[in-house]
């Protein structure tokens, strides 16, 4: 049985508080108490490579035996030239591997978990890391947090499977997109987002198939802390919503719901179900269902979310635009 | 002026940068990181590969104040301040010299004999590509 035989998750150490950014600007994104921030020497492929050095151990495998690495972001130190080979050089994957990033959405996490559940061969790793960029002084800036997940996909005694997906797509114009060669994501604000109808759609496509069935855990993607509204009609609790992270985190964007799957896995029990729903914009959604096995109580043990979350420092705003280099005339390069 | 490390040289060195990939003597056994040409004990040149653990404790270290730094660090040291950089003994035997990170508000923290794990970040960009290698961090109750 293919499956998930091992999680995890990296937070990097620093935090902003949402009344920092209020110091600063007047306001800060809704439903959002601190984000997560990069140090000034990480970016989307440290933290990838340190979640899936915890995923691999969690997994007890030899990386050797990994075939797959795919990577998944929309904030890649390079625009051309693979983040997902220096992943795989890193994590000690060996070198006849198939390689893939997946880029442009922060609905790519889900992309490229799909994309290994279909073609797995023996060990495949999947690293969701993200640290979207914003203009300073756009307001969209204010919920951008870090943060990274990864998944080992095996055949074997799998800690979770992979029990159905269903995905939408549509054309949508205007809503947060960048264009080639710029560095900040922008959105026209136009006051008509498609998120809610796409997490719906793809929602109801998935729970129509999925017939009457218990649902345990639901994580929807987390732009801010409002993603629940769009719910509304399912009528899910709050507990079963609880594995989302945005109000400790901000929005990770592609790292946004494997992140919380990361989370809700450190607690999950055998039998229980999770629903998850992705957004990218432009616009498509993608759901998917899992269902968590008994192996779940025999993983190795590693820094869950929790943990990480716990362990942080707190910066100014002035450190926080230092870290993200936006000060620095250079951009790191000399 | 930027101290310089050629692309091709900076290749050659990935396996230790990134993955802690030291040579074990097959004569004597010791293990040299970073890996040389001849064993640093016995002068063998006949090795075997080894991943170290990339744990180990502060054997000592320095904080580097402004104006310190080697050039290509100019701008970690404007966008954080003053960094610590250690010998760090490695738990597999091997001395090693390492920066120090997420330590940002409290380099005066840092004590000898703490333990440290090693990390993968950003060293630095040179002809506008990323170097990537080890860095080391204080573990949490170490």
């Amino acid at each position: 049985m293919v499956g998930i035989i091992g999680h995890g998750a990296y937070i990097p150490r620093y935090r902003i508080k949402a009344e920092e950014y209020v110091r600063v600007w007047g306001n800060f994104a809704p439903g959002i108490e601190e984000k997560t921030v990069c140090g000034y020497d990480e970016d989307t492929t440290t933290m990838a490579i340190e979640a899936a050095d915890n995923a691999i151990s969690r997994a007890q495998i030899d990386p050797e035996k990994i075939k797959m690495v795919y990577f998944a972001t929309t904030s890649s130190p390079y625009v051309e030239k693979l983040s997902s080979s220096t992943i795989a050089t890193a994590v000690g994957a060996g070198q006849d591997v198939r390689t893939a990033d997946f880029a442009g959405s922060t609905k790519s996490g889900t992309e490229a978990l799909l994309a290994c559940f279909d073609a797995i061969s023996e060990y495949g790793l999947v690293v969701a890391s993200d640290f979207p960029v914003g203009a300073p002084d756009d307001d969209n800036e204010h919920a951008y947090g870090a943060g990274a997940a990864a998944f080992v996909i095996g055949d074997g005694n799998p800690v979770v499977t992979l029990e159905k997906s269903y995905s939408v797509s549509g054309e949508v114009l205007g809503e947060r997109f960048r264009k080639v060669g710029e560095i900040y994501i922008q959105d026209l604000g136009l006051r008509t987002s498609q998120f809610p109808i796409f997490i719906r759609r793809s929602l109801k496509g998935l729970i129509k198939e999925l017939g009457e069935v218990e649902i345990n855990h639901v994580i929807l993607q987390q732009p801010d802390g409002e993603a629940f509204r769009a719910v509304r009609e399912f009528k899910f609790t709050d507990i079963q919503l609880r594995g989302g992270l945005v109000a400790q985190t901000g929005d990770t964007g592609a790292a946004s719901v494997l992140l919380s799957l990361a989370n809700v896995l450190d607690q999950a029990k055998p039998g229980e179900r999770i629903l998850i729903a992705s957004y990218g914009s432009g616009a498509g959604s993608d759901s998917l269902s899992l269902v968590v096995h008994d192996e779940v109580e025999k993983m190795g043990e590693k820094p869950t979310v929790k943990e990480q979350l716990e362990e942080k420092e707190y910066i100014d705003y002035v450190t926080y635009l230092k870290f993200r280099k936006v000060l620095s005339t250079f951009g790191g390069d000399k | 002026m930027t101290s310089y490390v050629s692309i091709p040289q900076y290749s050659n060195t990935i396996d230790q940068r990134y993955r802690l990939i030291a040579k074990k003597c097959k004569s004597c056994e010791i293990i040299n990181f970073p890996p040389r040409q001849t064993c640093l004990e016995c002068g063998s040149a006949d090795f075997q590969n080894v991943k170290l653990s990339g744990r180990g404790r502060i054997y000592t270290f320095t904080i580097i104040g402004r104006g310190g730094a080697p050039t290509e660090f100019d701008d970690l040291q404007n966008m954080t301040g003053e960094y610590a950089v250690a010998i760090i003994e490695l738990e597999e035997g091997p001395k090693v010299v390492a920066q120090l990170t997420d330590c940002h508000s409290n380099p005066n923290e840092i004590k000898i004999g703490m333990e440290v794990k090693a990390v993968i970040r950003r060293l630095y960009e040179q002809e506008r590509i990323i170097r990537y290698g080890y860095k080391f961090k204080p573990i949490a109750d170490g």
